[in-house]
C-alpha cells in the first residue's frame, strides 16, 4: 500500500484498502472556517442532529472574514460562535487568536502524522505536510462528520513525484510545485494522491513543503503527502496534543504513476493569468507590469516566506505605482515576524502588513483588485476573478519574486536585484 | 429525482471555477432568491438571462475546479438547471453535488460533439448522454453504488437525517 492508503486503511480499522474503494473513517481533525461552517451548521440542525458526536474532532476558525468587513460576514461568525458555545468545542480560534486554519493546525499541534483531516475548505490538502491524509471537503460533508463523527471517503490512486538535485538560491516549494501543475495541467492529478519524496524533499524545510501540499489541489488532487521524517518529528514533538502514528509507504506499492524531477537548474517559476497550470520561468515572462503585491496567505506565509521577502526589500522602498500587502500566516507568526524586525523592514519599504487571515486571497475582503490591475502574488489561485473584478490578472510566484517585484513595479527575476 | 430527463444544453468552456460559478463575494448570500441571479455571474453576467429550468449545462474538463464552497453547487441547483455534464469534473464541486443530489455526468466527447441548444437527454441508470438533434449517444460511467444511494435518499442531508432518527429510537 502506498502512504495514503495506509493511512486510510487504519482510520477505516481494516488490513488494507486499494484505490476505488469507498470507506467510512473517523477524521482526527474535522476543520471549518466562518466561510463554510455557516452553512454546515444550517445543514446539521436540518438533519435534525442536536449533539455534535465528538467536539474535540471540531476545529473552527474564524479567517476569511477577519475583522469582518460587512454585516453579513459579522453575521456569519456570530453563527459559529453561537454554535461552538452551544456544542462545547474548545478548537476554537476567533479575531486576533488564530490565523489562517491549515498554517494553525500545524503550528498548534493540532495535526500529527498518521491522522486523517478532513475541513471545508479546499486547502485542507495543506495538513499533508506532516504526514497525515489531509483532503478537502464541502459544507453538507462537514455537518454530517459533525453529526456522525465518520465520513465517507473514496481511495485515492497515488502519484508519486520524486526530487532529486539542489535548489538554486530563491528557489523553493513553490517553484517546484507550479513546475508540476505545469506538467501534468489543472486537473492532472484529479481524485490523486500525490506523494513527494526523493533526496531533495529530505533536506526541504517545513516550510517549502507546506507550499508544495497547500498547492496539490490546484493540480486537482485530492491529498498531497509526505512521510513523516526527522524535519518533521522536530516540528512536531514540541507542539503534538495527541499520539504520532508514523506509516511509510510499502517496497510494493502501487503507484498510478511516478514522475522524478532533477531541481538543479529549475529556475523561479510565475503562473500567469488564469490557471495555475499556465506557467513560465521568470525569464521568459517579458515586461508585466503589477499594481498590486502580496507576500503571505497559507502557501507562503510562514515565517521562511517573510524572512525571504523582507531579506530582498530590506534597505529598498517599494515601486511608488505598486501597493504591496504582506499577510502572514498566524498571529504568532506576526508576533515573530515582530521580534525580528521583518515587519519594520515591509512598513519602511512602504508596503502594508495584514492581520493574519486569507485577506485578499478569497478576493472579497482586503485588497480586492480593480478591473484591468495586475497583481503578482504568492497565494495560491489566479483563476478570472480570483483576487477581485473578472477583469484582473494574478501571476503566482514565490516570495523573492513577489518582493523583487515589489521593488521595480514590473515581474521581476529575483537574481536580478543588487543585494 | 427522474433518472432520465430531456433539456436544452448550454455550453460553457473547461475549467470553469467556482469563483466563475458563484463570485466569493456572494458566498454569504442565504436566500435562495438572493443567491440565484448571481449564477455563473463569473463567467457570463447575462448567464441567468438566457437560461431556462430544466437546461443542461455542457462543459469541458475540469469542472468546478478551485475553492471548495458548496454554495456554488448548491446556487446550481437552485437555479432550476437540470444537470451539469462535463468532460470531467473536480474532486470537491463532484462530491459536493453528489451530496445535495444534483446530477453530473461525466461523459467524454460531450464538450466537442454536443452544440450549443441541442436537446439532449440524459439516462443516469444507464449512465448516458443522448444529443437529440444529431441523434449521437455518448457514454459515461454509471455512479458507485454508494453515490446511487445517495442520490436515490435526496442526498448526504437526507441519509444523515435517516441515520440520526434510527440512533433516536
Amino acid at each position: 500500500m502506498t502512504l495514503t492508503e495506509k493511512i486510510l486503511a487504519n482510520g477505516a480499522e481494516v488490513e488494507s484498502v486499494q484505490a476505488g474503494q469507498f470507506i467510512t473513517v473517523k477524521p482526527q481533525v474535522i476543520l471549518g472556517t466562518d466561510l463554510t461552517a455557516p452553512l454546515s451548521i444550517g445543514i446539521f440542525r436540518r438533519m435534525k442532529a442536536t449533539r455534535v458526536t465528538n467536539p474535540d474532532q471540531i476545529v473552527l476558525v474564524v479567517d476569511h472574514f477577519t475583522p469582518a468587513n460587512d454585516r453579513r460576514s459579522a453575521e456569519f461568525s456570530r453563527f459559529v460562535r453561537e454554535f461552538v458555545d452551544a456544542q462545547g468545542i474548545r478548537n476554537f480560534f476567533d479575531v486576533g487568536r488564530g490565523g489562517i486554519s491549515h498554517l494553525l493546525l500545524l503550528e498548534l499541534g493540532l495535526v500529527v502524522p498518521g491522522d486523517i483531516v478532513i475541513g471545508a475548505d479546499s486547502r485542507t490538502c495543506t495538513g499533508g505536510v506532516l504526514g497525515a491524509f489531509a483532503a478537502g471537503v464541502g459544507s453538507t460533508d462537514m455537518a454530517a462528520a459533525w453529526a456522525l463523527g465518520e465520513t465517507w471517503l473514496r481511495v485515492p490512486e497515488t502519484v508519486k513525484v520524486e526530487y532529486s538535485g539542489r535548489l538554486q538560491p530563491w528557489v523553493g516549494g513553490k517553484d517546484m510545485i507550479l513546475r508540476l501543475i505545469a506538467d501534468i495541467g489543472a486537473d492532472g492529478a484529479r481524485y490523486r494522491a500525490i506523494e513527494f519524496c526523493g533526496e531533495t524533499i529530505d533536506t526541504l524545510p517545513l516550510s517549502h513543503r507546506t507550499t508544495l501540499c497547500n498547492m496539490v489541489v490546484e493540480a486537482g488532487a485530492k491529498n498531497g503527502i509526505i512521510q513523516a521524517d526527522e524535519t518533521t518529528l522536530n516540528w512536531i514533538r514540541p507542539r503534538a496534543k495527541r499520539n504520532v502514528r508514523l506509516f511509510r509507504a510499502d517496497p510494493d506499492a502501487k503507484y498510478e504513476e511516478v514522475r522524478r524531477y532533477d531541481v538543479s537548474n529549475l529556475a523561479p517559476q510565475v503562473a500567469c493569468p488564469s490557471i495555475s497550470s499556465n506557467v513560465k520561468p521568470v525569464e521568459a515572462l517579458g515586461t508585466i507590469h503589477v499594481h498590486q503585491v502580496v507576500v503571505g496567505s497559507c502557501t507562503n506565509g510562514m515565517i521562511d516566506d517573510l524572512r525571504v521577502a523582507a531579506g530582498i526589500l530590506s534597505g529598498y522602498t517599494i515601486n511608488r505605482k505598486v501597493r504591496m500587502i504582506v499577510l502572514p500566516g498566524t498571529q504568532k507568526i506576526y508576533k515573530q515576524a515582530l521580534e525580528e524586525g521583518l515587519v519594520a523592514t515591509f512598513t519602511d519599504a512602504g508596503a502594508v502588513v495584514l492581520p493574519a487571515g486569507c485577506g485578499p486571497c478569497t478576493g472579497a475582503h482586503m485588497g480586492v483588485l480593480a478591473n484591468g490591475e495586475t497583481a503578482v502574488t504568492t497565494t495560491s489561485r489566479n483563476f478570472a476573478g480570483s483576487m477581485g473584478d473578472p477583469g484582473s490578472s494574478v501571476y503566482l510566484a514565490n516570495p523573492a519574486v513577489a518582493a523583487a517585484s515589489a521593488l521595480t513595479g514590473v515581474i521581476t527575476d529575483p537574481r536580478h536585484i543588487k543585494k | 429525482m427522474e433518472s432520465r430527463f430531456r433539456g436544452r444544453a448550454l455550453k460553457l468552456g473547461p475549467n470553469i471555477s467556482t469563483e466563475q460559478i458563484l463570485p466569493a463575494r456572494y458566498s454569504t448570500l442565504t436566500k435562495p432568491e438572493d443567491l440565484v441571479p448571481h449564477v455563473f455571474e463569473g463567467i457570463d453576467p447575462l448567464f441567468m438571462s438566457r437560461m431556462k429550468k430544466g437546461d443542461i449545462i455542457v462543459a469541458g474538463a475540469n469542472f468546478g475546479c478551485g475553492g471548495s464552497r458548496e454554495i456554488a453547487a448548491i446556487a446550481v441547483k437552485l437555479s432550476g438547471l437540470a444537470a451539469i455534464v462535463a468532460e470531467s469534473f473536480s474532486r470537491i464541486f463532484y462530491r459536493n453535488a453528489m451530496n445535495i443530489a444534483f446530477p453530473l455526468i461525466e461523459a467524454a466527447g460531450v464538450f466537442p460533439g454536443i452544440a450549443e441548444g441541442a436537446i439532449i437527454e440524459v439516462d443516469l441508470d444507464k449512465g448516458l448522454v443522448r444529443d437529440i438533434t444529431k441523434m449521437r449517444n455518448f457514454h459515461s460511467v454509471p455512479y458507485p453504488d454508494f453515490m446511487k444511494t445517495l442520490m436515490q435518499v435526496g442526498g448526504l442531508e437526507e441519509y444523515v437525517r435517516q441515520r440520526v432518527k434510527k440512533t433516536e429510537l
